[in-house]
């Protein structure tokens, strides 16, 4: 049994390489086909993530005290008035002058209590001691500079040592909050501190009025986090749907055109296929036959797709505006390789309407 | 000749469709075919002569009607049918239908490798039909290094591998020269004579001589059936 499923790959392998013109035709459908959708559910993962990074837990009690002052943290009024309420801070600014980093990323100013918010784990290392020149570098930025762990990075001036990669690839750098606060403030470059503060909104209300008496209220916000969620999620649903319904259509497409070619590439291969039949094949053993080598094609379009997508990953820029994971390229070239090698049936429905007979005796294949 | 019956069509009919249009090529047609003979079947061109062929081969079912196989009913287990194929029969072709892209060894033992043979014993057999077929020597060589001739005998001996019963021809010297024809002609008497039934289509009548039966089919139907070892005429 096991020879004649050996016999029967081979004289796949065969056929795959007599018909190498219509198999590149499909192999190559499949791949420029579905170069499209990847891109699409690579941009709409992308807005996803824009909508959901606004979505925490309790949001609808926890009020954003976004300020442009970086003399927020440390100062014992502003601490000692939050504190009941406070949940987290942190601190943003765009550097572009880490010697050691040519892209353009943001470093965070972190605490203790970020897990609440923000899922961060390390694929590699440890999590950053808090109380020392740490920090944590997520995974894109660690390849693409060439970084790891162990490493040290300049910033502001300061040495920070690399000691995890998170997950994340968002060109992210994070840093303990307090030892960043005090570098910026130190050195008196602008910065945007964020406090997460989990009270009501007439809580918030009078955080300002209070705040007002001691500090500047124009560099004081109060945003909820819903309220900015569903304005984030009302522009950018329209262009997730567009994107889906192309994605969708495009894919379609792709199918329809696979199909047309397994048709024609039945055409080709039908005298073959009938006079293994006459020599005692079975329908099911074409079927395997069929299979194997829509299976090969599959292995080659969902290869070449893989390649091409950890390529972009590694080497492009325009990866900065999508966001699929290597599993996830993984998981879509399978699926490609199922459905190409799953159409077998639709090749063997096709032989199934003709008798053997009628193939061989009919001259104009012969 | 062993008077065993190897194949036998019960009122056998075959009607084929074209849109609306339904048109039956056989009609209630009933014989036997005992083990080792030669029969040929003839007729003029659209008798349904390949139709009755692809049915008495398994390539065709027919539409109404019982055929038997070694006394067994085999018309319902149509999924058992490419197993019977490849254990009973063997198929020689007008067009030869050779795989260009395959040495002739390789031609010649697919059948095995289909019926799951190993490689060794693949290429002994393949050779050893080479020889019975007088092509020792070309089994390196491709389809387009042979003559038609040299063609057929590939065929012949691929036709052979499975060591069938019966061997199904369909005008296998079409495509041949005279001397051609003869030579392929003088190897299936050889074969016959070693006890293997071969059963022919032909329009050549001069090749009946080789052959020890011969069925007559006009529009659909068997209009003589001849045995000529008896020098009468059968319906």
């Amino acid at each position: 049994m096991l020879t004649k499923k050996v016999y029967i790959l081979k004289r796949s392998f065969e056929q795959f390489r007599i018909h190498k013109k219509i198999n590149a035709m499909l192999i190559l459908s499949i791949f420029f086909g579905m170069i499209v959708p990847i891109f699409i559910i690579g941009n709409v993962n992308k807005l996803k993530e824009q909508v959901d990074d606004y979505f925490f837990s309790n949001v609808e009690t926890t009020q954003i005290l976004e300020t442009n002052s970086n003399e927020v943290l440390g100062n014992s009024f502003f601490s000692d008035l939050i504190k009941p309420n406070f949940q987290y801070t942190y601190e943003i600014i765009n550097f572009e002058d880490i010697p050691q980093i040519k892209k353009t990323s943001t470093v965070k100013g972190i605490d203790n209590k970020f897990k609440k918010f923000f899922s961060i784990d390390t694929v590699e290392g440890r999590m950053i001691d808090l109380k020392r020149m740490e920090c944590l570098v997520d995974s894109r930025l660690m390849k693409e500079e060439h970084l790891k762990v162990g490493d040290r990075i300049t910033i502001s001036g300061e040495n920070f040592s690399i000691v995890g990669k998170t997950d994340s690839s968002n060109y992210q750098i994070c840093v303990p909050a307090t030892i960043y606060g005090d570098i910026l403030k130190k050195k008196n470059f602008p910065s945007q501190q964020i406090v997460y503060v989990r009270c009501s909104k007439k809580e918030a209300k009078i955080y300002l009025n209070e705040i007002s008496k001691k500090m500047d209220t124009n560099t004081f916000f109060i945003r909820n986090p819903v309220t900015i969620a569903k304005e984030n999620k009302k522009v950018l649903s329209k262009y997730i749907h567009i994107e889906m319904v192309i994605a969708i259509v495009t894919t379609l497409f792709v199918l329809l055109n696979l199909f047309i070619v397994l048709q024609e590439k039945l055409g080709f291969q039908l005298q073959f296929y009938a006079i293994s039949q006459a020599l005692g094949l079975s329908l099911k053993d074409i079927a395997l036959m069929i299979f194997f080598e829509n299976l090969l094609a599959g292995i080659i379009s969902g290869g070449l797709l893989f390649g091409f997508f950890e390529m972009l990953r590694r080497y492009s820029g325009i990866w900065r505006y999508l966001s699929i994971k290597t599993e996830d390229i993984l998981l879509i070239s399978f699926l490609i390789l199922l459905i190409v090698a799953l159409s077998s049936g639709f090749s063997i429905m096709q032989l199934k309407k003709i008798p053997i007979a009628t193939i061989i005796n009919n001259k104009e294949l012969a | 000749m062993n008077n065993e019956v190897v194949i036998k069509l019960d009122n056998i009919s075959k009607s084929f469709k074209n849109g609306l249009l339904k048109t039956e090529v056989l009609h209630s047609i009933s014989f036997e075919v005992a083990l080792g003979e030669f029969v040929f079947i003839q007729g003029p061109s659209g008798s349904g002569k390949t139709t009755l062929l692809n049915i008495l081969g398994l390539m065709d079912k027919p539409t109404k009607g019982k055929y038997y196989l070694e006394n067994v009913d085999i018309s319902k287990n149509e999924r058992d049918h490419a197993a019977l194929r490849s254990k009973y029969f063997g198929f020689v072709f007008q067009h030869f239908y050779l795989a260009n892209e395959l040495n002739v060894l390789e031609n010649v033992s697919m059948p095995m490798g289909y019926a799951g043979i190993g490689l060794t014993e693949r290429r002994k057999r393949s050779k050893e039909l080479l020889f019975e077929v007088g092509l020792s020597g070309f089994e390196k060589k491709y389809p387009n290094q042979l003559s038609g001739g040299e063609k057929q005998r590939v065929s012949i001996a691929r036709a052979l591998a499975n060591s069938p019963q019966v061997l199904f021809a369909d005008e296998p010297t079409g495509n041949l020269d005279s001397v051609n024809s003869s030579n392929i002609m003088n190897l299936f008497k050889d074969l016959n004579r070693k006890g293997l039934t071969v059963v022919m289509i032909t329009h050549d009548k001069s090749l009946l001589k080789y052959g020890t039966r011969t069925i007559t089919v006009t529009d659909g139907s068997i209009v003589e059936d001849y045995h000529a070892n008896q020098k009468g005429l059968y319906s």
